[in-house]
């Protein structure tokens, strides 16, 4: 066995991550079939240049997908150890759908035996240490933001604000600075107690927060089999927890184009002591994406938005400027209150995403690694 | 690359941090500050971080440079960092250089190595003067990302200050790091202050400190060391036009890129010594600091303790106290940096669980003064 050499600056919080008294929010929105398959087709079924043994398949009919708030105040690696260095605190946005992992033999025929994996495309995280961890251990697209949110407290019952390093513009004279990325404002109205009648209007919706509340135990044991429409699979598989399968790759130092690593991991999420959960009303939730060019392939590739109609020409914000709701559609778009960090330059027009509805819980979780399904350009063999 | 069917490709996603090299950093402001290492703690980082197997499976050992036994801290504000890459594989994107710039802040401990190649022939064609960076941390999360990923570079993200200290002239730099004040099972992640640098004003000055036979700088504080300085950059840029940059002013790093299992976090699933070239040119405003003015303290608290062990000789235990550093010189002057030439020294060959090899290895050990004249004699070693 080839050794990981430790060292200071590579002491990543290593799998399995457990997180103690995790204030979720999940925000359930829907996003075209063709999105979620293109996506999966891009980045899992590739030729790379072997076929991994598995076909990824987005779930028939409408998709949803969820884009996901935790709040994490204790979160710590279960591997155990003497010393300390181990707690952290960290936010973390993330976006993630699931999808069918369908085994294919070696003669190209697909199994039946098909779990229900999640897909996490991209996610932002506060704390550098957790974002490395995430990135170089389990291969998450994981980008440093920061993150600032504020719960009930008599407004809003939820706010939280997203800013990243990027452009607004793409020109060779615009300065990379911290740009709004997301503003999430859930009103005090949204909450319902209405959630079954949301969720019962639409069969596809049904199945998906089938799938959702059967990976987070929102739902009852395996034993009540049949209650749920998980759209054909083992709920017992579902409920095991909801095995997130990732694409680890890095870049070869010399060849931009090239990958000198690059493999399908699976993870597994599993919430435990599930206290309070709410739903809420999409139709009283507020979910802006800010519009930049650092930004904007992100949000058409996974949310399928238009762009907002062609805001005049602006000069780059220095940064410390807020930004304030101004009459032409720029700036910070939820009130007029700032948010807490006023070094984030909102200054660009916003696209508003339509959610079907929200959930909020506080849990215990856990993240652990289950291990390289495959590994590319090994001529086809695992890598255990 | 890795396999019998090909290159393994790297799809590039919407959400990708990385910027393609090459990299140009035009009026970059570097304050430098030397001094005196004990040369058995280099000796210990090249053992544990690049000479990976025996010196029969490797080909080469790095060692220590004992004719400059000296750590260089760097702390580098770039107002500008262009990427360079023209082309692009995705037609309905900006190319990257017309994006934009990122400016940052970079402070980084240079540690110089020499890489001697096994055997007559080795000793002469595969040695190189390299330099390891075991303390490198910036500002800007999307540099961290590049540098971790595609270098190989342990860059931290931190929280780096700079300015003017008490007077004019004079530079100052505070860094904060995650980390824990002790290792305490339930102690929290928190900003630590690790670093202060506090200078006086550059030379000539007239807070002297220093009797002019012990210092360095303020024997080049004379007017007439002063010209000879400025001579003396006039000279470094004539060498780079004069010679059309086969003489440049340049730094090799060697770093170990490496990445975990996912399942099996201590199993290393890919491992290579990786290289890269930072060319200073045009370097201008070359001004010395008194070094007796010159404060450093390190913070040897909680976890810093692992980190500061590569450099000073502590207590096996941290101390909680400041370390100071008694700087042999420190001056500033401002570059242009060209960022280049990566490439991997070598492809550790990768074992799994069992021990059978999944990955080989390979080797690119040529001097640089060798580079161009092998072709003619040896093409790349594979094993």
């Amino acid at each position: 066995m080839t050794e990981f050499i430790s060292s200071f600056w590579f002491n990543q919080l290593l799998p399995p991550w457990k997180s103690d008294g995790a204030r979720g929010w999940v925000f359930v929105i829907e996003v075209p079939h063709e999105d979620v398959q293109g996506y999966l087709d891009r980045e899992f079924n590739l030729a790379a240049p072997d076929r991994a043994p598995y076909y990824y398949e987005a779930f028939p009919g409408r998709t949803f997908g969820i884009l996901r708030f935790i709040d994490h105040p204790c979160f710590y690696s279960g591997k155990a150890t003497e010393e300390g260095r181990n707690r952290i605190q960290h936010k973390e946005l993330t976006w993630t759908f699931p999808a069918y992992r369908h085994p294919v033999t070696k003669d190209n025929l697909v199994h039946r035996d098909t779990a229900v994996v999640w897909i996490q495309p991209f996610s932002f995280d506060n704390n550098s240490y957790f974002m490395f961890s995430s990135r170089e251990v389990l291969g998450n697209e994981t980008q440093m933001a920061v993150i600032d949110s504020q719960e009930a407290m008599g407004g809003p019952g939820l706010r939280v604000d997203v800013g990243v390093q990027g452009m607004r513009k793409f020109k060779p004279s615009a300065t990379s600075h911290k740009i709004g990325a997301f503003a999430i404002e859930v009103d005090n109205k949204a909450k319902t107690e209405d959630g079954q009648k949301i969720i019962e209007s639409s069969p596809d919706l049904d199945r998906f927060i089938g799938t959702l509340s059967g990976s987070v135990n929102f739902a009852p044991p395996p034993e009540a089999e049949g209650t749920l429409q998980t759209g054909g699979v083992s709920p017992f598989a579902v409920f095991q927890g909801a095995i997130q399968d990732t694409v680890k790759q890095f870049r070869d130092v010399f060849d931009w184009d090239v990958a000198a690593y690059r493999a399908l991991v699976s993870s597994r999420l599993r919430y435990t002591d599930v206290k309070d959960p709410k739903f809420y009303d999409g139709k009283y939730i507020d979910i802006r994406l800010m519009w930049s060019d650092s930004l904007k392939e992100t949000f058409t590739s996974f949310f399928s938005v238009e762009a907002p109609e062609s805001p005049p020409e602006q000069e780059d914000a220095v940064p410390g400027y807020g930004g304030g709701w101004g009459d032409n559609g720029i700036g910070y778009p939820l009130g007029k209150e700032l948010p807490k960090d006023d070094l984030i330059d909102w200054q660009m027009p916003s696209v508003k995403l339509d959610v079907a509805l929200a959930i909020s819980f506080t849990a215990n979780a856990e993240i652990s690694a289950e291990g390289t399904l495959f590994t590319y350009g090994h001529d086809g063999t695992h890598a255990g | 690359m890795n396999g019998a069917h090909g290159q393994i490709p790297y799809t590039q996603s919407a959400a990708s941090l990385d910027v393609p090299p090459p990299y140009h950093f035009p009026g970059v402001n570097v304050n430098t500050f030397i001094w005196e290492m004990d040369v058995s703690l280099i000796k210990h980082y090249c053992d544990t971080y690049l000479n990976i197997g025996t010196p029969e499976e490797r080909g080469y050992t790095y060692r220590p440079a004992v004719f400059w036994p000296y750590a260089t801290l760097l702390v580098l504000q770039y107002p500008v960092m262009i990427s360079a890459a023209v082309g692009t594989d995705m037609p309905h994107e900006v190319p990257y250089c017309d994006r934009g710039v990122i400016s940052q802040t970079e402070v980084f401990i240079a540690l110089p190595v020499v890489r001697y190649g096994r055997g007559p022939l080795g000793l002469l064609t595969e040695s190189a003067l390299e330099w390891a960076l075991p303390f490198i941390v910036v500002g800007n999360p999307m540099s961290c990302v590049c540098g971790r990923e595609m270098l190989g570079l342990g860059k931290l993200l931190a929280g780096i200050e700079c300015g003017q200290s008490t007077y004019p002239r004079s530079f100052r730099t505070h860094m904060t790091l995650p980390g824990w004040a002790n290792d305490k099972p339930d102690t929290m992640q928190e900003n630590l202050t690790i670093l202060d640098i506090t200078t006086g004003p550059t030379l000539p000055t007239f807070r002297k400190h220093s009797p002019s036979v012990e210092s360095l700088a303020t024997a080049l504080s004379s007017r007439d060391m002063g010209w000879l300085m400025g001579q003396m950059q006039s000279v470094s840029n004539m060498i780079d036009q004069a010679s059309m940059e086969m003489i440049p002013t340049e730094m090799r790093t060697i770093g170990l890129k490496q990445y975990r299992d996912a399942a099996d976090p201590n199993r290393a699933v890919y491992q290579a010594l990786t290289s890269c070239r930072s060319h200073y040119s045009n370097i201008r405003n070359f001004e010395f600091y008194d070094e007796k003015d010159v404060t450093i303290e390190f913070n040897d608290e909680g976890s810093f303790h692992e980190l500061l062990n590569l450099f000073f000789r502590l207590p096996k235990e941290p101390t909680g106290e400041k370390i100071k550093v008694d700087a042999q010189a420190a001056f500033k002057f401002e570059a242009d940096i060209d960022f280049d030439q990566m490439r991997i020294i070598r492809n550790v060959p990768i074992q799994d669980r069992f021990g059978h090899y999944v990955t080989e290895g390979s080797e690119d050990l040529a001097s640089p003064w060798f580079r161009p004249w092998r072709g003619f004699f040896a093409g790349r070693k594979g094993r």
